[in-house]
């Protein structure tokens, strides 16, 4: 950011003061119409909340999740909410960083839709879980290789630079509103004003350090977005679900935000323009840039969706033939070709038509990516878990009042935390758009906004290329009684061994004249005891050779002294017989030993662990034991280490903002 | 107390000993065979199971829903409409005309899913390699079932029928009784049952013996019929596992199979659904279908 001058010289005083009026306007009047909006906003909240309470009161058997599709609405919504989360970051960093300013007047709604659509999808999961008064174990027992841990230190990461980033460039405006409240203002404003507003002066220094901490804040913010949105795909792509479990799944999510980010801020951006009168300083320009920057991602989205179906499709593996059918021509067609054609061809064609490309085109075209993306997420969810694992019939699942109502709910929250956001502070960052942007001629203003997209495209597409494992000797004989020629078997056997060690042996059967039997079938068995049953256990079988020898080997588990039997069943010529032999097995180590599994420290390591025994600390320094991260989380706790440490470093910028002295007035 | 079956005492009883040691996670050795003093020392038993589908017919022959989800329902308690270990009818060829039925429960992957995305480690591999959930500490996210390429786990959606006997056993991880609404609850490989000396309740339900309950360390399985060199078992018969390409690791094996050594013709289909026969429930309970 350059000339950080104040005021800006090439800004007409009217045209200023104008900005100024209208942006504070909506903090010092309340409308009628205002009150019946944010009353309307309560009740439908207020719905949301009671069929909440009926989903406490009675489980979530009043939702239409059931065992085989055991996600829904929630979760679909939670993707999709954090996706429109991905907003603000897009405009006031992406774009700031390429050094574009026509997005200038836009940003704070931007930030502001980051960090109310993170607050309103963190609700989800939340919502969604059996046991929500159990989240504190979350943090004593959080495991590091749980993706759904990952998605909250991730949401709550970047909630936290969201809200910075939203906070920091309000300084100024809220040290404007400080100075220019009039007496209209109430007390509740202009405390939260002079507070926030950290005693911002505009001096040198206090300009410094905001410059610095909004550049650290712009630079950080976008790989903590980036993964946001890559580990909320993690927690469908970590499964072994045929259409969940593909790799495109993290830049897939993370574009598909993106796309749904910018809808969001051109409907917000139409909407607050038409109700607070911002016609001047929102205009077509930041209509087409934003318009742009849409149908640049419609490209994207359907280089995404050729890359998922035609990779899959070409191969068609198990799962997949079902999966395609129930998609395209099966019982969701209708969603599924409303989302390819309606909400990604449809909005990429409106823009890029000259005759379209209005401002009434381009919000119907966000809106439509809006929907678009919001069925996109619930076919991910339903579609992804219906694919049949075992031989059964497909589940269906329909969502129930319940889930609609809560949706409903969240739709409210996120309007009237928007709403009251519009009543407290000015949704236009005045400073910026008076610094950066004057009261420029709307036809240049027209030519400058594509090349700036260009630039900002450029990064992203850099940004998801970023983005993307023995001896003894024993004798037994046995007469046959039949007409059968009588025969006999010699037994060599070791008489020790150890417990798994292969034992080898020789048996020989002769016929009652010594004479080798060839080709008769020998057992070797072991009469061992199982869980309340016995029996012989077959060890080994073989066929004699022409000297009437087999050569067996086998190894025994089971300790103590155990008796060989060698037998001969007889056939048509000779007779039955069998000689027993004797080997004492011995040893106590551990001989299958497990080569896979998750061993949870003090859980389930070592012979025998409880709960009781695996914790023996208590209370805080339990706590603090438990955050210490295993192996396996370092590099997560590094990239958190990092990340936080930059933003404490901000939050050292903002208080020497305020520790700056005051220039002395007259 | 009157109206508790035998079963439910005997289960009473042995949740009375487990509860000395809190929801302690057991572990039983190999000393001779069927001890059932947990030793601190020696050799862990590895459970495990082998399915011989050539003599598993659905219970066909004796008309009645398949014996070993129903011996497992009533020995578990387990909330309905929960079949810990299914009976699916698999088809054998392209048009279905040839079936088999295929017994399933957990498979108790070495590898498991569900352990790894556990937030919380309420699921977890114990020692004897088996998985079990800690319903009281399941937070009910259900990222498990989802992670589950088996479908081998259920939700508690709501209050699920459950006999009034089943409210007075003391919670442990190895039995999951009572049911606890919002948690995920599966097949425990019965290690309690192992360790007090018998086959779990599936094996002890199937009339044919399609059931062999094992100990890869021991390397000894039985049906209760009789008892088998697990390993040479297994190899002799060409024993497989389900999924074996996702490298989940499973400890359940099957023989190929449907049914032919109890007289069971492969175009024969259909088997009857399965039954809680519980004779009182408890308050409140509402059933749902899977």
């Amino acid at each position: 950011m350059e000339a950080l001058e104040h005021p800006a010289s090439n800004v007409a005083p009217e045209w200023r003061a104008n900005l100024e009026r209208l942006a504070l306007a909506p903090l010092e009047r309340t409308s009628r119409r205002y009150l019946i909006w944010v009353v309307g906003l309560l009740a439908v909240l207020g719905w949301g909340l009671y069929a909440w309470s009926t989903q406490l009161a009675d489980g979530l058997i009043v939702t239409g999740m059931r065992d085989r599709i055991s996600w829904g609405v929630y979760i679909a919504s939670f993707v999709f909410f954090i996706g429109i989360s991905h907003a603000g970051t897009l405009l006031s960093a992406i774009l700031r960083a390429a050094k574009a300013r026509w997005q200038l007047s836009i940003t704070r709604m931007a930030e502001l839709i980051t960090v109310v659509a993170l607050i309103v999808g963190a609700l989800f999961p939340f919502i969604d879980m059996g046991h929500p008064e159990r989240f504190l174990n979350l943090i004593q027992y959080g495991r590091w290789q749980s993706p759904l841990i990952w998605d909250i230190l991730a949401i709550l990461t970047y909630l936290t630079g969201s809200t910075l980033y939203l906070l920091l460039p309000l300084i100024p405006d809220f040290a404007l509103a400080r100075d220019r409240l009039g007496p209209g203002a109430n007390r509740v404003q202009r405390f939260l004003f002079t507070t926030a507003a950290v005693g911002f002066h505009g001096t040198p220094s206090q300009r410094k350090a905001l410059d610095k901490a909004m550049t650290v804040m712009m630079i950080i913010i976008i790989p903590v977005a980036v993964s946001v949105h890559t580990v909320v795909s993690w927690i469908f792509a970590m499964t072994l679900r045929v259409p969940l479990n593909t790799t495109v799944f993290g830049p897939f999510f993370v574009a598909g935000a993106i796309y749904s980010g910018i809808a969001a801020i051109i409907v917000l951006m139409a909407v607050l323009r038409r109700i607070l009168h911002l016609e001047v300083f929102i205009t077509i320009t930041q209509f087409k840039g934003l318009g742009y920057l849409l149908a640049a991602f419609t490209l994207i989205m359907g280089y995404f969706n050729l890359q998922e179906y035609a990779v899959e499709g070409y191969k068609l593996e198990e799962g997949v033939p079902f999966h395609f059918a129930q998609l395209m021509t099966g019982p969701f067609w209708p969603l599924f070709w409303f989302y390819i054609l309606g909400s990604i061809v449809l909005p990429g064609l409106i823009i890029l038509n000259p005759r379209t490309r209005t401002i009434a085109g381009i919000t119907a075209a966000a809106a439509l990516a809006l929907v678009g993306m919001w069925i996109e997420r619930y076919l991910i969810v339903v579609t992804g878990f219906r694919v049949p694992l075992m031989p059964y019939a497909p589940s269906d699942y329909t969502p129930t009042w319940v889930e609609w109502s809560i949706l409903a709910g969240a739709f409210a929250l996120f309007a009237l935390i928007i709403t009251v956001f519009t009543k407290l502070f000015p949704v236009i960052s005045i400073w910026e758009v008076i610094e950066h942007r004057g009261p420029e001629p709307q036809p240049a203003a027209a030519q400058g906004g594509p090349s700036r997209v260009r630039a900002a495209g450029a990064v992203i597409a850099a940004l998801l290329m970023v983005a993307g494992t023995g001896f003894g000797l024993f004798f037994g004989a046995q007469a046959g009684a039949d007409d059968r020629v009588a025969t006999q078997i010699a037994v060599a056997l070791p008489a020790h061994a150890a417990i798994g060690q292969p034992i080898q042996g020789q048996a020989r059967l002769v016929d009652a004249k010594r004479a080798p039997v060839v080709g008769a079938t020998l057992k070797v068995t072991a009469s061992l005891g199982f869980l309340g049953s016995s029996g012989r256990v077959l060890l080994d079988q073989l066929v004699t050779d022409k000297t009437g020898l087999v050569d067996f080997a086998f190894d025994l588990e089971t300790t103590g002294a155990q008796e060989i039997r060698i037998g001969f069943s007889g056939d048509d010529t000779f007779a039955p017989s069998s000689a027993l032999a004797t080997i004492s097995v011995t040893g106590d180590e551990q001989l299958y030993v497990q080569r896979a599994g998750i061993l949870v420290p003090g859980l389930n390591e070592g012979p025998v662990v409880g709960r009781a025994e695996a914790s023996t600390q208590t209370g805080l320094p339990l706590f603090f034991a438990q955050l210490w991260p295993a192996m396996s989380g370092w590099p997560i706790a590094l990239v958190l280490i990092i990340v936080w440490s930059l933003y404490g470093y901000v939050a050292i910028l903002v208080a020497r903002i305020s520790r700056a002295e005051a220039p002395v007035r007259g | 107390m009157s109206g508790v079956p035998r079963r439910g005492l005997l289960r009473l009883l042995g949740a009375g000993i487990a509860a000395a040691g809190l929801t302690q996670v057991g572990a039983s050795s190999v000393s001779g065979s069927a001890s059932s003093a947990p030793a601190k020392k020696g050799r862990l038993r590895r459970w495990s199971m082998a399915i011989d589908l050539r003599k598993c017919d659905g219970c066909q022959s004796i008309g009645k829903p398949p014996q070993c989800t129903q011996a497992c329902i009533e020995g578990h308690f387990a909330p309905e409409p929960m079949e810990w270990i299914q009976v699916y009818e698999a088809p054998l060829d392209r048009e279905g005309r040839a079936t088999q039925f295929l017994p399933t429960p957990c498979q108790q992957c070495q590898n498991p899913p569900c352990v790894n995305v556990c937030p919380v480690a309420a699921t977890f591999s114990t020692p004897e390699g088996t998985v079990l959930i800690d319903q009281q500490r399941c937070i009910g996210c259900r990222l498990c079932m989802e992670a589950c390429p088996y479908d081998r786990r259920f939700f508690n959606w709501g209050n699920a029928p459950i006999p009034a006997e089943a409210l007075f056993m003391e919670y442990n991880v190895e039995h999951q009784s009572p049911a606890i609404r919002g948690t995920v609850m599966k097949c425990d490989f019965c290690p309690d049952v192992a360790r007090a000396g018998r086959v779990p309740f599936c094996a002890q339900g199937c009339p044919n013996g399609a059931i062999y309950y094992g100990d890869l360390e021991e390397d000894l399985a039985t049906n209760r019929f009789e008892v088998v060199k697990l390993s040479r078992f297994l190899a002799d018969n060409n024993a497989y596992r389900l999924k074996e390409e996702l490298g989940t690791e499973p400890r359940v094996h099957y023989i190929a199979g449907h049914g032919e050594l109890v007289g069971r013709s492969a175009t024969k289909k259909g088997r009857l659904p399965t039954v809680w026969p519980w004779q009182r429930l408890v308050k409140g309970a509402t059933t749902w279908k899977r």
